[in-house]
């Protein structure tokens, strides 16, 4: 699963996502990909899920990319935990999404195939998404 | 190459309530400069230029049709387009003016041809550049540049120098720089790792430790220092 290797800081506060994306929406290196129409927290387990889904259903061949990384940290306090005594300890890690983020783009398949890999994907994703193409993808080899 | 018209009008006011106004009528709001002009601010229509914006045209050359004297028959090309991250609409328009009787610096899309060797073994194409910068007169401005792939091996570069130019346009580089290779098949991990898993338990046992004590790497830290980074 995707983690930082260190951090400075363990825990982080909760924050909130606003707005949509103004970075990491266009398509960088594929010729098809998934975007988020939601705001949401993606945790790197739902990442590797879709990742496996996306790889399972081009079998070789095909070459996926993930354009999000989960760097913040989420914390949990124990079941039947009273309240107060600090912040819970760290549980895992979460990519903060906003509408127009590009998750995942593919290359080296044909469009249907893609589509069908990009539907599976989104199904482990806890955000809504949109499958998304370059302008003039597939042409030429 | 032949030149294409796009219909335009000169807008007034430059602020942000007009050109959201602008969106809303179906307009794209832009601007117009070049090298020895000020900026003019312009309107066209959302549909047609979206039409003249294709994959395949994107800095072909333009001439404007338009009342405004200051812009009708000016030559043109699309220097930037800022597109809406959830929509994908068209936001803004940069138009450049060019001379007719000097060479521009414009990017030119690749268009990939044949069936590479190293794909028919089950590699992938990776093409590492999209489009690449040319200079030369805007009335010569390719279409596309064809990069015949048929040749390529798993592994096989083709680099900037090597595609194939007609003549009166220059490739502008300073490192001669790859432009589409071959990668080797990418090989699906989970079947693998299921016949080791059965065959010797324990060392899938060992094999997952690491990946938890990445996981696991700044709590270790912390315990080791508490007092540091709660301050």
């Amino acid at each position: 699963m995707l983690a930082p290797k260190r951090v400075k800081y363990r825990k982080m506060q909760k924050g909130r996502v606003r707005g949509v994306e103004s970075r990491g929406f266009e398509m960088a290196f594929g010729d098809f990909g998934l975007k988020s129409l939601d705001i949401g927290r993606v945790d790197a387990r739902a990442l590797e899920a879709a990742r496996i889904a996306l790889t399972r259903h081009i079998k070789r061949g095909g070459r996926v990319w993930i354009r999000v990384f989960p760097d913040k940290p989420v914390t949990k306090k124990p079941a039947e935990t009273r309240m107060g005594k600090g912040k819970g300890s760290p549980e895992g890690w979460v990519a903060a999404v906003r509408p127009g983020r590009i998750l995942f783009e593919m290359e080296g398949v044909d469009r249907a195939t893609a589509r069908e890999a990009m539907r599976l994907a989104a199904h482990k994703l806890p955000v809504k998404t949109i499958f998304v193409e370059r302008e003039g993808a597939g042409l030429g080899a | 190459m032949e030149t294409a018209e796009l219909v335009c009008d000169q807008r007034g006011v430059r602020s942000k309530g007009q050109a959201r106004a602008l969106r809303r009528a179906g307009d794209v709001p832009g601007i117009l400069y070049g090298p020895a002009r000020p900026a003019i601010a312009l309107k066209v229509s959302s549909d047609e230029l979206a039409a003249h914006l294709g994959a395949i045209s994107h800095q072909r050359l333009i001439r404007l049709r338009s009342q405004a004297p200051e812009l009708e028959g000016k030559y043109i090309i699309v220097k930037d387009v800022q597109h809406a991250p959830v929509s994908g609409a068209i936001l803004h328009v940069d138009f450049y003016e060019v001379d007719l009787g000097k060479p521009v610096g414009v990017s030119v899309p690749l268009r990939f041809s044949g069936r590479a060797v190293g794909v028919g073994l089950g590699g992938i194409l990776q093409p590492l550049e999209r489009e690449i910068k040319v200079e030369c007169l805007p009335l010569e401005i390719p279409e596309f540049i064809e990069v015949d792939v048929s040749a390529l091996g798993i592994h096989d570069v083709i680099h900037v120098s090597e595609l194939q130019f007609t003549s009166g346009v220059r490739p502008v580089f300073e490192t001669d720089y790859p432009v589409v290779t071959v990668l080797p098949p990418t090989v699906e991990a989970a079947p693998a790792a299921a016949p080791a898993e059965v065959a010797a338990a324990p060392e899938a046992g060992a094999a997952e430790a690491p990946a938890a004590e990445a996981e696991g790497e700044p709590k270790g830290k912390e315990a080791a220092a508490p007092g540091g980074p709660k301050k």
